[in-house]
């Protein structure tokens, strides 16, 4: 089987919604915008 | 309770915790660590490199670009201390004792790892490339990327000199960002705490083994290393109560003049002509795969040396992440008043050539040693790490004095790292307050201590790493978010002419 660790792909799901985050800070409008 | 009343009551409560826990059971404390550490490597190495190769390529990106010109401070703003004074500044604070601690260790351990599995010569050359990989450009382009969102938000914008600045300064007043503001600050807090901890116990347990090596016993006793530390405390407690901006430069000046010159005579000294092309090596090597060795994960070279990997590289990223917001504030201090250019070159390339000087001098030295000599300097990379600058003074001329200046640069870059270390704490913990009062320092400065008592129990120097990357993992979030907000501020802040 080639399924991976859960704790393992958790963690890193966890960080692809970090990396969205990211984006969404850059993206998204301020006051000054 | 208001937020910041909070926050001092959390960190220093957080802070008490990791100590006291670490002085009664040092073995639960590091075993916990560690395995919090591990999983976060093996399952996300990828997202450390990858953060501080763009933190790099972003570093190096601002200098070409037209953010280029900005200056950190108003306009009309010029530096206030000299190109050389502050690079020695921004160097002694960045990296202080573990240049002394690691200078011949890091290299000959990496060498003693590798040189089974490889050619000789190869053998020479990764040791050199990693040890340079890991005390390098990537490193100052962590710290780079955080003083200069530190440094552009409080002297562009006016933001207190706090890490949740620039994310509280862009979204006001909007909750999610002041709770991520709020938890950058603890977490940063946190960071510097642990990390200059096991900044002290490194540099007791170096300072310690000088000392038995003076008096001519195989290691040092406990109590000599408790002595040692009580002596540590008691040097760095009163200047927290004056205001030592001034002397603290001249401390680091010092610190780093005798770093100087320990280079310089081992190079003259020892086989000049060989350390000499270990260094020039060194820097080729370095420059050709320096880009590429960020991206490296050796994820199908097995767990040997994947562990390797963890244990040195990706161990050494998360320690500067974690010292990060300290010499962070401590270089937008000492910065004010140079374009982002000046800025970021000065950062990342003054420090850099040094180090890598420094490790191809003391690293092709070991090599030497092991090469044509009794190979009496690899076997200490085994049975006894914090030793091997001294043995290696110890094979030159004039030992006896060449062991005590490093003795008292250790203890400078301790006294001078602690008394900055309580200095930001105590603004970070006030508010951003520039001047914290002498209570809270003194505070902090007690906490550092227990800290440091904790990490030298727990009586090695990995259970020490392990400890200072615990505390260092949720920042790898946070200074990625830092350089976001940065770039966003300085598009919204200079939008292109038409």
């Amino acid at each position: 089987m080639l399924i991976g660790d859960p704790v393992d792909t958790l963690m890193n799901l966890g960080t692809f919604a970090f990396i969205g985050f990211l984006a969404w800070v850059l993206m998204r409008k301020t006051p000054e915008s | 309770m208001d937020s910041n009343r909070l926050l001092l009551t959390c960190s220093i409560g957080l802070c008490a915790v990791v100590g006291v826990w670490g002085v009664i059971d040092p073995e639960g404390l590091q075993a916990i660590a560690r395995e919090i550490v591990d999983q976060y490597f093996i399952s996300r190495g990828w997202f450390v490199m990858l953060s501080v190769t763009i933190m790099l390529l972003f570093c190096l990106g601002l200098t070409f670009s037209r953010f280029g010109d900005i200056r950190l401070g108003a306009d009309d703003d010029r530096p206030e201390y000299s190109t050389p004074t502050w690079i020695a500044m921004l160097f002694a604070a960045g990296m202080g004792v573990g240049l002394l601690f690691w200078a011949v260790a890091e290299p000959l351990t990496h060498f003693a790892f590798l040189k089974d599995k490889t050619s000789v010569p190869e053998a020479a050359d990764f040791a050199l490339l990693a040890t340079n990989f890991n005390w390098g450009i990537h490193a100052w382009a962590i710290y780079g990327t955080t003083a200069l969102a530190i440094a552009y938000f409080s002297f562009r914008r006016g933001t207190p000199m706090l890490v949740s600045a620039p994310i509280k300064s862009l979204f006001p007043g909007e909750r999610w960002a002041s709770l991520i503001g709020w938890f950058s600050d603890f977490m940063a807090i946190a960071a510097i705490a642990i990390g200059v901890g096991g900044s002290i116990a490194m540099g007791v347990f170096q300072v310690a083994d000088g000392v038995s090596v003076l008096a001519g016993t195989q290691t040092a006793a406990p109590w000599l290393v408790g002595l040692i530390f009580i002596v540590m405390v008691i040097a760095y407690i009163p200047p927290l109560m004056v205001d030592l901006s001034t002397g603290m430069a001249k401390l680091s000046n010092i610190a780093m003049s005798l770093a100087i010159a320990l280079v310089a005579y081992t190079v003259i000294m020892g086989p000049t002509e060989f350390l000499m092309n270990s260094v020039i090596g060194g820097i080729g090597m370095y420059i050709a795969d320096v880009i590429p060795a960020g991206f490296r994960t050796f994820t199908f070279y097995g767990d040997e040396i994947g562990r390797w990997f963890q244990d040195w590289t990706l161990t050494y990223m998360v320690w500067w992440i974690a010292w990060g917001p300290f010499v962070g504030v401590f270089v937008a201090r000492i910065s004010k008043g140079r374009t982002i250019r000046e800025f970021v070159l000065g950062v990342l390339i003054g420090p850099t050539l040094f180090s890598t000087i420094w490790f191809g001098a003391f690293g092709g030295v070991g090599i030497f040693e092991t090469l044509n000599g009794k190979g009496e300097l690899l076997a200490l990379t085994q049975t006894n790490v914090e030793r091997m600058t001294f043995a290696l003074l110890d094979r030159l001329p004039l030992a006896t004095l060449t062991t005590l200046s490093t003795i008292l640069a250790a203890f400078l870059f301790i006294v001078t790292s602690v008394v900055s270390a309580a200095f930001v704490l105590g603004m970070f913990s006030t508010g951003g307050n520039q001047n914290p009062s002498t209570k809270i320092k003194v505070i902090w400065g007690g906490l550092l201590g227990i800290l440091g008592a904790a990490m030298i129990l727990s009586g090695s120097m990995s259970a020490v790493r392990t400890l200072i990357a615990l505390g260092a993992l949720p920042f790898v979030f946070i200074t990625m978010l830092l350089l976001v907000c940065l770039i966003k501020a300085l598009i919204l802040d200079n939008p292109k002419e038409a």
